[in-house]
C-alpha cells in the first residue's frame, strides 16, 4: 500500500512530529486513538443508581441538560477547529475531539436516563434560548471563526467545565457507575487541555504579522458582536445556576487559575491577543463584584430570556445526533 | 453472482462467504437483505455503496474522510474546476447543511483527486445511513452474534457484513468473543488480547 493515502495522514507517525517546539501531535494523536472508550464498555443498568434521591434528581436535571447541551456545542467547536489546524496531524486530533465530546454528551445523557431524568419516551432535553443562539452563531459563523479565538475560547471552557462543574457534580452525587464514566471523561478532557495549549503555544509561535491578521483580519464587527450576545449571557446564566445550586464560587476561580496557569507555562502563548481577551473577560466572569455583570452580563440574560426560539429558526442537523443508545443497528 | 439465495439471517454460511471482506470480493457477493456496513475514505466506500444497495438490506457508510464525487469522467476535469464541479453537484443532491459539510473534503488535508459515484449521494437516506465520526475499532463477538463498528462518539453500529476497503484507517478486527457483550474488558487484558479472526494490518 502506499503512502499516499491522504485518507488517514497521521496514521505514520514516521513522519516529522510537526509541532511547537517539537511537541510530537502524531505520538498523541496515536495515544487518543489508543485511549478510546464506548457506552457499550458500561454496564448502564448496575446498582447504584437508587441513590439518586427524588430530590436530586429534580434539582440536578436542569443542570445535566446545560452540560449535555455545552458538549455538545463544544463538539461543534472542535469540528470548525478540524477545518482551521495547522498541520494534518491536528486537524485530525481535532476530528477525534470533536467525536470525543460528543461522546460525553451522549453519555450524560444515558446516565440522565438511568436516573430517571429524561421523559417517559427518552426524548433528549430542550436546549434553552442562549444554548440555541450558540448553536445558530456555530451554525452561520463557525467555521469563520478566527482560530487563535476559538483554539482560546474551547480550553477556557474545558477548564471550567473540567475544574467546577464536573468536580461539582461528582461531589453531589454518589453513584459509581457516575464515577466510573467521569474518569474516562477527566482522562479526555485532560488531554483536550494539554492539545489546546500546545496548538497554541504552536500558533503563538508565529510571526507577529500573521498573528494580528489571523486575529483581526477576518473577523467582522458583526461577528464580535454576536459572539457577545451569545456567549456572555450564555455562561453567566450556567454560573448563576450552579452557584444557585450550591457550588462554591472558589471552583470556578480555580478553574480560571488553572487557564491562566497552564497558560503561562508556554513562552508564546501571551503573544495571542485572544488569551489576554478571554482571560480578562473570565476574571470578570467569576468576580460577582464586578460591574461587568451589572452592566453587561446581567442585562443580556435578561434580554436574551425574552427572545422567542422559534425566531432563531431550525437548528442544522448535527443538534439531533445526540443519543443515549450505546448500540446502534 | 451464484451466491446461495435465501440464506436465513444470521444462518449457517458456507467458508466462502466471510462477513469481513478487506478485499475487492465484495463485487461479486450478494448481500441477501442483510446489514451492510462499509469503512473506508468516500471515494472507497462510494463505489462498494452503490453496488450493495442493490441486494442489502440496509448499508451504513463509515466514511470519515469524504472525496469529491463525481457522475463520470473521475480526474478527466482537473484542479479546481472539477472540484467545483463536483461541489456544486453536492450542493443539488443533498440538502442538509450538515450531511453536506460532512461530506466535503478537508479545503487544505483531503484533496485527492475526485472519483466516479454516480449514486452515493442519491442513495443516502432511507436504506443508506452516513456515519462521519472515525471508527476506531471492530468487535467480533463470533458468528452468532452481528460485527460491531465502534465510532469516537462513544457508540457501537452493528451490521451484519462489513466491507473494509484499503485505505480504512482500522483493519484489525477484535476478537471479543471471550467476553459478555456490554462488558468492559479490562486495561491489560484490551490490548494484550489475541486479535483471532481477522488479522490484517496495514503494511
Amino acid at each position: 500500500m502506499s503512502t499516499t493515502r491522504l485518507a488517514d495522514p497521521a496514521t505514520d507517525s514516521s513522519g516529522s512530529a510537526g509541532g511547537a517546539e517539537g511537541y510530537d501531535f502524531a505520538a498523541m494523536l496515536q495515544t487518543i486513538k489508543d485511549k478510546q472508550w464506548s457506552l457499550a464498555d458500561i454496564d448502564w443498568d448496575a446498582p447504584g443508581a437508587e441513590l439518586i434521591t427524588p430530590e436530586v434528581r429534580e434539582r440536578m436535571r436542569p443542570f445535566m441538560a446545560d452540560l449535555v447541551w455545552i458538549e455538545h456545542v463544544g463538539a461543534r467547536g472542535f469540528a470548525s477547529l478540524a477545518t482551521k489546524a495547522p498541520t494534518p496531524e491536528i486537524a485530525e486530533i481535532y476530528r477525534y475531539f470533536h467525536a470525543e465530546e460528543q461522546k460525553h454528551a451522549n453519555a450524560e445523557l444515558a446516565l440522565m436516563k438511568r436516573w430517571g431524568m429524561l421523559d417517559e419516551d427518552g426524548s433528549i432535553p430542550e436546549p434553552n434560548v442562549n444554548v440555541r443562539m450558540a448553536i445558530k452563531m456555530l451554525d452561520q459563523f463557525g467555521d469563520t471563526l478566527p482560530l487563535t479565538g476559538l483554539a482560546t475560547l474551547i480550553p477556557l471552557l474545558e477548564c471550567a467545565l473540567d475544574g467546577a462543574l464536573v468536580k461539582f457534580l461528582l461531589d453531589e452525587v454518589q453513584d459509581p457507575i457516575c464515577h466510573e464514566v467521569f474518569r474516562h471523561i477527566n482522562a479526555d478532557e485532560a488531554r483536550h487541555i494539554t492539545v489546546d495549549f500546545q496548538v497554541l503555544e504552536l500558533i503563538g509561535a508565529g510571526p507577529v504579522h500573521q498573528l494580528l491578521i489571523e486575529s483581526f483580519g477576518n473577523l467582522k464587527p458583526q461577528v464580535v458582536l454576536g459572539l457577545i450576545i451569545v456567549f456572555v449571557p450564555l455562561i453567566n446564566k450556567m454560573r448563576d445556576n450552579i452557584i444557585a445550586m450550591g457550588m462554591s464560587e472558589q471552583k470556578l476561580y480555580n478553574a480560571v487559575k488553572r487557564f491562566n496557569t497552564i497558560g503561562a507555562r508556554g513562552p508564546h502563548i501571551k503573544r495571542i491577543p485572544a488569551y489576554h481577551v478571554l482571560g480578562a473577560q473570565a476574571a470578570m466572569m467569576i468576580n460577582r463584584a464586578h460591574p461587568y455583570h451589572r452592566f453587561l452580563a446581567d442585562p443580556l440574560v435578561r434580554i436574551t430570556g425574552l427572545v422567542p426560539a422559534r425566531l432563531l429558526g431550525k437548528p442544522q442537523s448535527w443538534t439531533e445526533e445526540l443519543t443515549h443508545e450505546p448500540v446502534a443497528s | 453472482m451464484s451466491a446461495p439465495e435465501g440464506l436465513p439471517r444470521g444462518g449457517l454460511r458456507p467458508p466462502s462467504q466471510p462477513r469481513v471482506i478487506t478485499d475487492g470480493t465484495w463485487l461479486m457477493r450478494e448481500f441477501t437483505g442483510r446489514r451492510v456496513g462499509v469503512v473506508g475514505p468516500g471515494g472507497e466506500v462510494a463505489p462498494v455503496v452503490d453496488h450493495a444497495l442493490a441486494s442489502a438490506g440496509s448499508v451504513v457508510a463509515f466514511c470519515d474522510h469524504p472525496d469529491w464525487l463525481v457522475p463520470f469522467g473521475g480526474d478527466r476535469v482537473p484542479g479546481p474546476l472539477g472540484r467545483r464541479l463536483a461541489a456544486r453537484r453536492l450542493r443539488r443532491r443533498v440538502d442538509d447543511p450538515w450531511v453536506r459539510r460532512l461530506l466535503t473534503p478537508h479545503q487544505r488535508f483531503g484533496a485527492r483527486r475526485p472519483v466516479v459515484a454516480p449514486a452515493f449521494y442519491t442513495a443516502l437516506g432511507e436504506r443508506c445511513r452516513l456515519v462521519a465520526w472515525p471508527v476506531y475499532a471492530i468487535m467480533d463477538r463470533g458468528e452468532d452474534h452481528p460485527l460491531g463498528v465502534r465510532t469516537a462518539e462513544g457508540i457501537e453500529h452493528r451490521v451484519d457484513v462489513l466491507v473494509i476497503t484499503a485505505g480504512a484507517a482500522v483493519r484489525t478486527v477484535t476478537d471479543a468473543t471471550s467476553s459478555a457483550p456490554t462488558r468492559r474488558p479490562s486495561r491489560s487484558t484490551r490490548s494484550a488480547r489475541p486479535r483471532a479472526a481477522v488479522k490484517e494490518t496495514i503494511p
